[in-house]
């Protein structure tokens, strides 16, 4: 997906928060989405403002080379993790960088996520590798991360979270969901049995 | 938004959660120096002005503490399902995720009912658990002891189901630390600051 012009990017992620909100995929301020504008930009979401009640004129406009950014508003603190996929992946529209909690338990076991059904692994891939730990907005957690995450659809991240990208933001949010939902299926298969 | 309007917010958003906060869910508040408490049997989907009680004046553990701390303005008394196995089974909850570091703290213990035990525990962390009883979040304003509340029992989860991948890895002291004195600092100004001022 092409996006028209940058308004059409920040009514996106204002759209896309609160549909992770929805879906419990992030709570209040925690995670972060952005979008490709073109080459050289991408739109980021603000740092520490809740999902809830960001508008698109919230949303920042970054340079994915130098993390240059205009305004007063800031953008998400983990900005140069989100610019290194899209510099690094040329074919990515999209990046969400979520804590959800069924990837979060592979994250607190720095395990990576073996996805056992079928129709999910097709899609999202068989094995989600474990980005090593870094602390948040540093660059040694966006080195892990995108080492981790190298030419696939998603990594875990140790003690922190996941990350997942696409062509676009509906395809992203999509890998999302079936990322956080293959980590469910593998755990509560296990804990029930507990 | 008055102190009624900001309670019934909140009350209202632990009773949307995917999990029971418990059968007797508590809201503590402070304002000018007064303490106000949401009544035993006050309906938190629908909390009004009759529901919240002045109880400056009296003697609890919990009221005195957060008369106490000149930081914190706000309490949540809870017991969600996961923090209540840690409870029951007198398990301490370790930060195994940078988010429970950065917004609760390194650990979370359970502790007497005491004034001088929970306002230890609540001097290093935003929540403590009450030995047989619920845990008590707090923050510098009611979001932030509700979203202490959520995260600790995300947290909770979490370090229990590690177990069937054999376990968590706990986050460093020293990275832990930074990570809370950054988050106090930094990180959670931009939202302190509009709940604040639209919540007070």
């Amino acid at each position: 997906m092409i996006l028209k012009d940058e308004r059409e990017g920040r009514e996106l992620l204002v759209e896309y928060g609160h549909k992770l909100l929805e879906c419990g995929l992030v709570q209040g301020t925690w995670g972060n989405i952005s979008v490709r504008l073109d080459d050289k930009y991408m739109i980021t979401t603000p740092s520490g403002l809740d999902y809830d009640r960001v508008t698109p004129d919230d949303m920042v406009v970054v340079e994915i080379k130098s993390l240059k950014y205009e305004g007063d508003i800031k953008p998400t603190s983990e900005k140069a993790l989100h610019a290194g996929v899209y510099a690094l992946r040329p074919e990515v529209g999209a990046v969400i960088h979520t804590h959800s909690k069924y990837c979060c338990i592979f994250a607190a076991a720095r395990m990576p996520l073996e996805v056992e059904n079928v129709k999910l692994a097709s899609e999202i891939g068989n094995v989600l590798k474990v980005a090593e730990y870094g602390l948040p907005g540093s660059a040694r957690l966006t080195k892990n991360t995108l080492r981790a995450l190298g030419s696939s659809a998603g990594c875990i991240m140790a003690n922190h979270g996941m990350l997942c990208c696409g062509p676009d933001i509906i395809q992203t949010f999509d890998t999302c969901g079936k990322i956080e939902q293959a980590a469910m299926e593998y755990i509560d298969s296990r804990w029930e049995r507990c | 938004m008055d102190k009624t309007e900001t309670i019934a917010k909140y009350g209202a958003m632990m009773m949307e959660l995917p999990y029971s906060v418990g059968d007797v869910p508590r809201i503590l508040f402070k304002q000018d120096d007064r303490c106000f408490v949401t009544a035993e049997d006050a309906d938190f989907t629908h909390i009004k002005d009759e529901d919240i009680v002045d109880v400056t004046n009296m003697e609890s553990p919990e009221i005195q503490t957060l008369m106490a701390m000149d930081e914190m303005n706000a309490m949540v008394l809870s017991n969600p399902p996961y923090i209540g196995i840690c409870i029951e089974s007198r398990h301490e909850i370790h930060a195994v995720l940078d988010d429970m570091a950065q917004i609760v703290g390194r650990t979370v213990k359970v502790v007497p009912h005491t004034t001088k035990s929970i306002g230890k525990a609540l001097r290093g962390s935003a929540a403590a658990m009450v030995k047989d009883g619920y845990v008590i979040t707090c923050g510098r304003n009611l979001y932030e002891a509700y979203v202490a509340m959520t995260v600790l029992e995300k947290s909770a989860e979490v370090l229990l189901k590690s177990a069937v991948l054999g376990g968590s890895v706990p986050i460093s002291a020293m990275d832990a630390k930074l990570m809370r004195e950054f988050y106090k600092r930094k990180y959670s100004k931009a939202e302190k600051e509009h709940k604040d001022d639209t919540e007070g």
